[in-house]
């Protein structure tokens, strides 16, 4: 079984009607007979998506997506618990995924030479440093001698 | 949630096919193909191989997680020991629902007819209560899920986030990327060992993982991708699609 196939379209300018999906569906039937000629596709599926250059709108609900970046080497346990605590009918999706310490301890490096980088750039250019730099560059000084020490974890996240 | 949407198939071939597919916004399939027996089956990127994921619902643990490492220390080396054993990616989700208060004030009254004459007051008001109180205040509830892929382990990165020269190996062809299990039956099994494996791991820490069946997967998908019509209609469909009391 297929889900009905959407074809999104980007409006030129904002429209001031009312609500309008732009999206048109097309169906894709299925040679299941377990899900009734794509029945299952009429329940599941949306109706429309849009997408637009910072939302979506999902059967005329709207929805921003952030992606969580700068996050600190370490937290305590708990970190997470005001964002998902908070009165906000938001979802937070974590990816975790495998990774040798040695690439890990690699990208920390060729970060660590990164960021002095763009701290001399604010010095030679006259601007006040960073203090969100500085702190990176602080941490990342220590985090290689960590992977020395076999420390650094042995996967990667992402949060959203 | 994870293999959820996928850039259509590209139209042509090689790199300039793969680069095109992704790059795309203009034009998107939900490619569900199927759910059965816990698995729902995406179509990916590439026809020949498909994507198979299973989720898992979790429940705990008792304390909170600020509470935790005082309240339960044994807890925290758990969640430990199931990181550094993960030997492939897995998506945590945590979902904001609407609290389902009729649900709520129908467990006390069912419950009420069990008690005794004075306790069974005590729950009908309650009831009461809870469904002329609890609508008004919005409350929400949070459920925690584990989608786990049946790809193979070298796919280490979310799609959209692997380091750049692993993209662009990917686009030249030259690197492994996803590598997708094309046969149904190996990608069912992958899934259950690691179900398995997650279940044993969380329960330890404890935290109860259950395995979602069809009917939960297929709702769990249609809240996702449909939030504003996840109503009872649609749940009724859905469990009538399943054979399935609602």
């Amino acid at each position: 079984m297929r889900l009905p196939r959407v074809h999104l379209e980007r409006t030129v300018a904002p429209s001031t009607a009312a609500f309008r999906p732009r999206a048109v569906v097309e169906r894709v039937p299925d040679a299941s007979a377990r899900w009734r000629d794509g029945s299952l596709a009429d329940v599941v599926a949306p109706a429309a998506i849009t997408i637009e250059a910072d939302h979506l709108v999902l059967d005329g609900q709207f929805a921003r997506v952030l992606a969580l970046v700068g996050l600190p080497p370490s937290a305590d346990a708990g970190w997470l618990e005001p964002l998902v605590a908070a009165a906000l009918p938001a979802e937070v999706s974590v990816f975790v995924a495998p990774a040798e310490r040695g690439q890990v301890a690699g990208q920390l490096a060729r970060r660590h030479v990164r960021l002095p980088s763009s701290l001399g750039l604010d010095v030679a250019e006259g601007r006040p440093a960073n203090p969100d730099l500085v702190a990176a560059e602080e941490q990342t000084a220590r985090l290689p001698r960590l992977a020395t020490l076999a420390i650094l974890p042995r996967w990667r996240s992402w949060l959203w | 949630v994870t293999g959820a949407t996928r850039a259509a198939p590209h139209r042509g071939h090689g790199a300039w096919g793969a680069r095109r597919a992704r790059a795309s916004a203009q034009e998107t399939t939900l490619d569900l193909l199927w759910v059965h027996d816990g698995v729902a089956c995406f179509a990916g990127v590439r026809a020949d191989c498909p994507l198979y994921r299973a989720v898992l619902a979790l429940e705990g643990p008792a304390h909170s997680p600020r509470a935790l490492p005082q309240a339960d220390p044994g807890a925290l080396a758990g969640f430990r020991a199931v990181l550094e054993g993960l030997d492939h990616p897995l998506q945590a989700l945590v979902r904001a629902e609407p609290f389902d208060v009729p649900r709520y004030a129908g467990r006390w009254e069912a419950r009420a007819a069990a008690l005794p004459t004075p306790l069974a007051g005590l729950a009908r008001d309650h009831a009461a209560w809870a469904r002329r109180e609890l609508p008004a205040l919005g409350l929400l509830a949070r459920r925690a899920y584990l989608v786990i892929p049946a790809d193979d382990p070298s796919a280490a990165h979310p799609a959209g986030v692997a380091p750049i020269h692993a993209r662009f190996a990917r686009w030249m062809g030259r690197g492994p990327g996803r590598r997708p299990i094309a046969d149904a039956g190996q990608a069912r099994a992958t899934l259950a060992e690691r179900c398995a494996r997650l279940e044993s791991a969380l329960g330890a820490a404890g935290v109860r993982a259950a395995r979602l069946g069809d009917l939960a997967l297929s709702r769990l998908y249609r809240a996702c991708w449909g939030p504003s019509q996840a109503g009872a209609s649609r749940a009724r469909d859905l469990a009538a699609l399943f054979g399935s009391p609602s």
